[in-house]
């Protein structure tokens, strides 16, 4: 991951100097997710490495007006759904986001290698768990802790309120600590 | 909803959301509640996600960069336009294009006409069906003699053309080219497709076409008036073949006298238009205009880029025009131009 003090530096030395390491860093930061986030829209690995990638251009092609955007974060995600949604609609299948209608995928979780109390089988289960929410839930959950997402950033990339953000990561942590405590032993067992 | 309230706390936690009465409200809820405790510390331990690889990055980085590259940059007009002065020039040529007329030959069902232009002459065609084709500079057309028999009326293309098509809501005209296949549905439209070339262009100027991109498994692209579609060719030097690029862009227009051109459609007026081009691709352009050829001894001259449009000048004034904002020298031999 990056910090916004690296992000803003990146974009400064892109928009001041045509840095091309910097302008490299933010395919490393960006690629990934936003293919993931595109492939949530159009269902298609490949379509969705297109877009990324097409976001990506943009910034370059942009690189001018870079210091008058607010948030590359916003611009980057934003431009991804646009061209994912332009995609949809010369496709004839949609032109608008359908938040329920999402397949998002997830990256590996990943145990924190301190916390070793916590068993693989309990990875596990979150793990399922996130697999089985709700694609908007899904999607909410991981823009938020994958990607890093701030709340306010992620209802500008998808139209939504940050009321919303705030239940839908509720029912996520709901889900997921009941996985948690499914059959799980004594601990819990008196505190119902 | 207020069972909830918890795990939305929770999560502003985890997300660095929670304000200072949050955190303590949590606090006070946790106290409650060691379940929930022992969840947000399993999620705790989680949450930070992993690296991914970035391999597929890295990739797609080093594809689009070298296309970048390439491309013509948009942001500053390095020349002021050139004066613009009014002849005419047309000449119409034809000459045979034998390995392209083989290869049609083969599949030839019926009486199919080639119409072809050499560099420096362009031509004016009234298809059967009332179409009306401009054809550029070393290019070359081609059409069934009866497709007003057919339900499909379908031209080929080498190089660029403009078409005025005539309206038939009942059999759809479609342009072959290489790299696209146009679908018009009543219209005016400029194709640029010479196999030479580092793009292929489809410019629509009123009504409305759908270009399909055979190479890119079929796309299909439908394009507004006054935007064009450029998609970039395949070969580049000792790479390895990468999935095409195309873009959409508006078009802009160029101030030339009192009045707008677009670089793309301006030869139809006589005029040898350019849009903040590289003297190179600029060169090529003006090969096929002025029937010559170009030679740059210093190749960092191929990287000058131009903006401006010649109507009615001669080569000798068009380069003598350039040469009062850029210094360069020029000679001429019998049939090129050599920069230096």
């Amino acid at each position: 991951m990056y910090t916004a003090e690296e992000l803003t530096y990146c974009a400064q030395r892109i928009a001041s100097e045509d840095c091309q390491q910097s302008y490299r860093r933010l395919f490393h930061w960006f690629y990934k997710p936003l293919q993931q986030f595109a492939a949530a829209i159009v269902r298609s690995r490949e379509q969705a490495e297109e877009i990324a990638a097409d976001a990506l251009v943009n910034v370059w092609r942009n690189r001018r007006q870079l210091p008058q955007i607010g948030n590359l974060r916003i611009y980057l995600y934003v431009s991804a759904r646009n061209i994912a949604l332009n995609y949809l609609k010369k496709q004839h299948r949609q032109s608008t986001l359908s938040l329920d209608d999402m397949m998002v995928e997830m990256g590996p979780v990943a145990l924190n290698p301190e916390q070793l109390f916590i068993s693989a089988e309990m990875v596990n289960r979150v793990q399922l768990a996130v697999h089985q929410l709700p694609p908007r839930c899904k999607l909410i959950f991981k823009l938020i802790r994958e990607d890093g997402l701030k709340y306010k950033e992620v209802a500008s990339i998808l139209d939504i309120s940050v009321n919303t953000i705030d239940n839908q990561m509720a029912i996520a942590f709901r889900r997921i600590s009941q996985a948690i405590h499914l059959h799980t032993g004594p601990v819990k067992q008196g505190m119902k | 909803m207020q069972q909830d309230r918890i795990w939305q706390l929770m999560s502003r936690k985890m997300a660095g959301e929670a304000s200072a009465e949050e955190l303590e409200e949590l606090e006070q809820l946790l106290r409650q509640r060691p379940d929930a405790l022992f969840t947000m510390e399993v999620i705790s331990s989680i949450w930070q996600p992993q690296q991914q690889g970035s391999s597929d990055a890295d990739a797609a980085f080093h594809q689009r960069w070298g296309l970048l590259q390439e491309e013509p940059p948009r942001q500053r007009r390095l020349w002021p336009r050139l004066a613009a002065a009014a002849a005419v020039l047309l000449l119409a040529g034809s000459f045979a294009w034998w390995q392209w007329g083989r290869e049609l030959r083969k599949e030839a069902v019926v009486q199919k006409s080639e119409i072809s232009t050499r560099n420096g002459s362009r031509s004016r065609i009234k298809l059967p069906d009332g179409t009306l084709v401009l054809l550029n500079s070393g290019s070359s057309l081609v059409y069934d003699d009866e497709m007003n028999k057919q339900k499909v009326r379908q031209v080929e293309v080498i190089g660029e053309a403009y078409f005025d098509v005539a309206k038939d809501p009942e059999r759809p005209f479609v342009i072959r080219t290489e790299k696209l296949h146009i679908h018009v549905l009543g219209t005016t439209f400029n194709v640029r497709a010479y196999p030479e070339d580092r793009y292929a262009e489809a410019t629509l100027i009123r009504g409305s076409i759908e270009v399909i991109l055979p190479e890119q498994s079929n796309r299909k692209i439908l394009l507004q008036p006054k935007q064009k579609l450029t998609v970039f060719n395949k070969a580049r030097e000792g790479k390895p073949a990468t999935p095409e690029l195309f873009t959409v862009a508006a078009l802009e227009p160029i101030p030339v006298a009192d009045t707008m051109v677009f670089a793309e459609t301006g030869w139809v007026e006589n005029r040898l238009t350019f849009r903040n081009e590289r003297f190179e691709e600029l060169a090529q352009k003006m090969e096929r205009w002025y029937n010559v050829k170009f030679e740059f001894e210093k190749p960092a001259l191929k990287e000058f880029r131009l903006t401006g449009a010649l109507a009615g000048e001669s080569m000798e004034q068009a380069l003598k025009a350039m040469q009062l904002i850029h210094s360069f020298h020029y000679r001429l031999t019998r049939n090129s131009v050599i920069i230096y």
